[in-house]
């Protein structure tokens, strides 16, 4: 929810006030923390493209105007720094598949944290096909369900229209559903 | 009136989980229902899904907290400063040079030929053949990690090109490129382009503050 004295703390940060800057990210970091780790599914990056996040936004404070909520134009920068880290991570990807091909080396990915916390087969299977969802499919849903954000809001910070972000959730769910179907009542 | 199909129903059920159905369509919902057993079990289905979506999500990151303050921020952000290169650019650069280092140590110890000059690796420019700065010019910053590199600031001017302001700064196409990660496009006057020039450093660090760098209006 908007502080009824963020615009003052924006307006401060704009002189380059010190104090006013830490007030900021105190304010946001967890927010921003959050965002970016449930996009990227990796708290040291989270933690990386959340700094990067502010800095952008910092820096961009200037062009930042009144008319959407600060929240919103904040995880709206979150978001293209973490796709752009996305992107990289594809290509560094491809990079591990081909060293990977030429010289035969048996890599291991080491296994996630949360691979252990997931223990029964129905959430062991929605999150592998939560993960393994496309970025346009996954991001509302992530917003939705995670950030409890309203069609709205998540519409605004994805620069999408309402009836897309709807649709998309509609379909994200459905793939979703699907995917637990087969396990519908194996488990009481 | 429209006939209220199976289909009807699952996307209205799918509608209440991210909006209020009005009245008429909550009741012909209710209704259907109560009759179909197929959309009551979609209906349960739906429920248990979004129920687990946010049990698992939040079960997955809430125990996760941000380990950074507005100081990592800030030296964040001058790091970045120094280091404009891209993590991308900056791999393919390290990979790229580590392999024409090792490259040329093996020719050299198979071959024991001398070399004749070594390909634009090492720049050479001597530190008297350093333009001097014109007004478009400022020194951004010294003292990079690398004592013996700096970088200066070129303000590209109308009709000026790529080739032009690497030969008069003695480095290579390439290496500009890179640095100010440039496509093919042609350059746009008033772009300022990042130029790294290796002597040895004869004046300290002067950081900018980091808020400063959004600033269109240098500070000469």
């Amino acid at each position: 929810m908007e502080l009824d004295h963020t615009p003052q703390l924006i307006a401060a940060c704009r002189q380059g006030d010190e104090l006013a800057i830490e007030q900021l990210v105190r304010q946001y970091e967890t927010g921003v923390f959050r965002l970016a780790l449930s996009v990227l599914d990796d708290p040291v990056e989270a933690n990386e493209a959340a700094q990067d996040a502010f800095i952008s936004a910092l820096n961009a404070l200037e062009r930042y105007q009144d008319h959407s909520t600060f929240k919103a134009w904040l995880y709206t920068i979150t978001l293209n720094t973490c796709r752009s880290r996305l992107r990289k991570r594809k290509t560094v990807e491809k990079l591990r598949q081909t060293l990977i091909g030429i010289f035969r080396v048996q890599s291991q990915k080491p296994a996630s944290p949360e691979d252990a916390i997931i223990q029964n087969e129905k959430d062991a299977t929605l999150w592998k096909a939560i993960q393994s969802m496309d970025e346009k499919h996954r991001l509302p849903l992530v917003l939705r369900y995670y950030h409890d954000l309203p069609v709205a809001e998540i519409a605004h910070i994805l620069n999408i229209n309402e009836g897309t972000i709807h649709s998309r959730l509609h379909n994200g769910r459905e793939r979703l559903r699907l995917a637990l179907e087969p396990l519908t009542g194996v488990e009481k | 009136m429209t006939e209220f199909t199976h289909q009807t129903a699952r996307r209205l059920l799918q509608t209440t989980c991210d909006a209020a159905l009005n009245p008429q369509e909550k009741s012909l919902l209710t209704a259907h229902l109560a009759a179909c057993p197929d959309c009551e079990s979609y209906a349960r289905q739906l429920d248990a899904l979004e129920t687990s979506l946010r049990r698992l999500t939040r079960q997955q990151w809430d125990g996760h907290a941000p380990h950074f303050t507005a100081q990592s921020i800030r030296q964040r952000a001058a790091h970045r400063k120094i280091f404009p290169f891209q993590t991308g650019l900056a791999l393919k650069f390290t990979a790229v040079t580590t392999l024409a280092f090792l490259l040329v140590f093996a020719l050299h110890l198979g071959g024991g030929q001398p070399f004749g000059p070594l390909p634009a690796s090492v720049p050479a420019a001597p530190a008297t053949a350093r333009p001097t700065p014109t007004p478009a010019i400022r020194e951004t910053s010294t003292q990079v990690g690398q004592p013996n590199c700096q970088f200066l600031t070129h303000i590209v001017q109308e009709n000026e090109t790529l080739d032009g302001i690497a030969a008069r700064y003695g480095v290579s196409v390439t290496h500009l490129m890179e640095v100010n990660s440039l496509g093919t496009a042609p350059l746009a006057s008033g772009l300022a382009l990042s130029i790294p020039i290796c002597v040895t450093p004869t004046s300290t660090s002067t950081t900018t503050p980091w808020l400063g760098a959004a600033s269109p209006t240098p500070r000469d």
